[in-house]
């Protein structure tokens, strides 16, 4: 996956609601993003659009409108991305000559929640 | 065929078992070190798990100081091998570092600041300090680059958020990288990995030399700054920048994150190791220093015991 092909946040929550009901229109997408935030239709059909140049959505006329579905399931998105991230920007197990300061993997929000509050702790006993 | 049998049979099983159990021999010597721990003795326990490695890789050769054993095809099989990964390696390596190279970089107060915090961290550890390229590119972690002249990287975003005293121990990690020669230590492991490809103790060995990489450039980081949990909170803070800025956020957190979670990372076993740390972890104590230079022989005599004796190659 080139970085052209990775998704930004707004993506990331169009295709979302995508891979959720996996047919929808700009409208459907608009709806149920702007429940939850102040968003633009115009920018819900921009990146859309965006994304179907991109080959991750796949549209076709349908009457009047665009009818969008995924070409792509989350996962095999996730896990190129996570990739591209990897050998990208972490080295994976492609460009190890560089040390970094944190590794590629992610902690869940409890896990998170927890050593926060052990160096919260950790601080009070100093 | 027979140069294929012969191979396995005298090259390749006998690299897997040897390299087994020298990494027997030295998780029991890491047992031994861990008692009355100190951060002195924390490097010890990285130099041993080398050991291994090159175990394997001896045996593998048909090299061992008791003897020498090389065929034409063991050395047209490791050398062959062990050319092209180098070069594959050394290509990627310099295509990223033209990457890194032609970003777009900061030169402002800013960046004199860190600069000169670079250098009296550098001056605490007696090393050069590293060429600081404070980067608008974005990538989610500071990383040390090259072996002689190693240059380090900053992310904008990093530099934006962070406050002094984060800066100070982000930085210090990095140079403690510099400062033990990480890259060419680590670089040298995955060239073993690459030719012994075939070997899952070197693969694991590969494992535990990064964790324990990170670690010990903690423990050195802490004993520059001597502030642990603005360590730990630093660590944490990195992270959640990290997590924040990540495109993948959202995906990640719904897919393949799941799966991750069970998986005990090596980041929060960092943290928590530094929360935990005994308070007088960094001490130098006469005894301390003794006990260490004990463990120091204990590591040569297992060292030299290792090379000598030869059960299965």
């Amino acid at each position: 996956m080139s970085p052209e092909n990775t998704l930004g946040p707004l993506e990331a929550d169009i295709m979302q609601v995508i891979w959720k009901r996996q047919m929808v229109t700009v409208q459907d997408v608009f709806e149920a993003l702007s429940a939850e935030r102040s968003i633009a239709y115009n920018t819900v059909m921009t990146v859309m659009t965006r994304l179907a140049q991109k080959g991750i959505l796949y549209r076709q006329k349908q009457g009047r409108a665009y009818v969008y579905c995924p070409t792509t399931t989350r996962a095999e998105v996730a896990k190129s991305m996570l990739q591209y991230v990897v050998d990208k920007i972490f080295g994976g197990s492609r460009a190890p000559v560089f040390s970094h300061l944190l590794e590629d993997k992610s902690l869940s929000d409890d896990e998170l929640a927890y050593l926060k509050a052990i160096v919260e702790e950790k601080k009070r006993e100093e | 065929m027979d140069v294929a049998v012969s191979l396995i049979y005298n090259n390749i099983l006998p690299s897997i078992l040897s390299g087994a159990a020298a990494l027997l021999v030295v998780f029991i010597i890491m047992l031994i070190l861990n008692i009355r721990g100190s951060s002195l003795s924390s490097n010890l326990r990285f130099k041993l798990l080398e050991l291994p490695l090159i175990k394997a890789f001896l045996v593998l050769l048909g090299l061992n100081l008791s003897g020498l054993r090389v065929s034409w095809y063991t050395v047209a099989f490791v050398y062959g091998w062990g050319v092209a990964c180098f070069v594959y390696r050394w290509i990627t390596y310099e295509k990223f570092k033209t990457e890194v190279f032609h970003s777009e970089k900061l030169d402002d107060e800013r960046t004199k600041k860190i600069e000169y915090m670079i250098k009296n961290i550098a001056a605490k550890v007696d090393t050069k300090p590293p060429k600081l390229v404070l980067v608008k590119n974005y990538y989610p972690s500071p990383f040390v680059l090259g072996f002689f002249n190693p240059m380090l990287v900053l992310p904008q975003h990093l530099a934006d958020n962070l406050n002094d005293d984060e800066m100070e121990a982000l930085l210090a990690h990095e140079v403690a990288h510099m400062a033990r020669w990480d890259n060419l230590y680590i670089w040298q492991a995955v060239l073993f990995r690459d030719i012994m490809f075939f070997n899952p103790v070197v693969q694991l060995v590969y494992t535990y030399l990064l964790k324990e990489k990170e670690k010990n450039c903690d423990d050195l980081a802490i004993s520059i700054t001597g502030k642990p949990v603005q360590f730990a909170e630093m660590l944490l803070k990195v992270y959640n920048l990290m997590k924040e800025r990540t495109a993948t956020k959202t995906i990640m957190t719904n897919t393949i994150m799941q799966s991750l979670v069970g998986s005990t990372s090596l980041f929060s076993e960092r943290v928590e190791r530094i929360v935990r740390l005994p308070k007088d972890y960094f001490e130098v104590s006469p005894g301390r220093q003794l006990i260490y230079y004990l463990k120091i022989v204990l590591v040569v005599c297992v060292t030299v015991a290792l090379f000598s004796i030869n059960i299965f190659g």
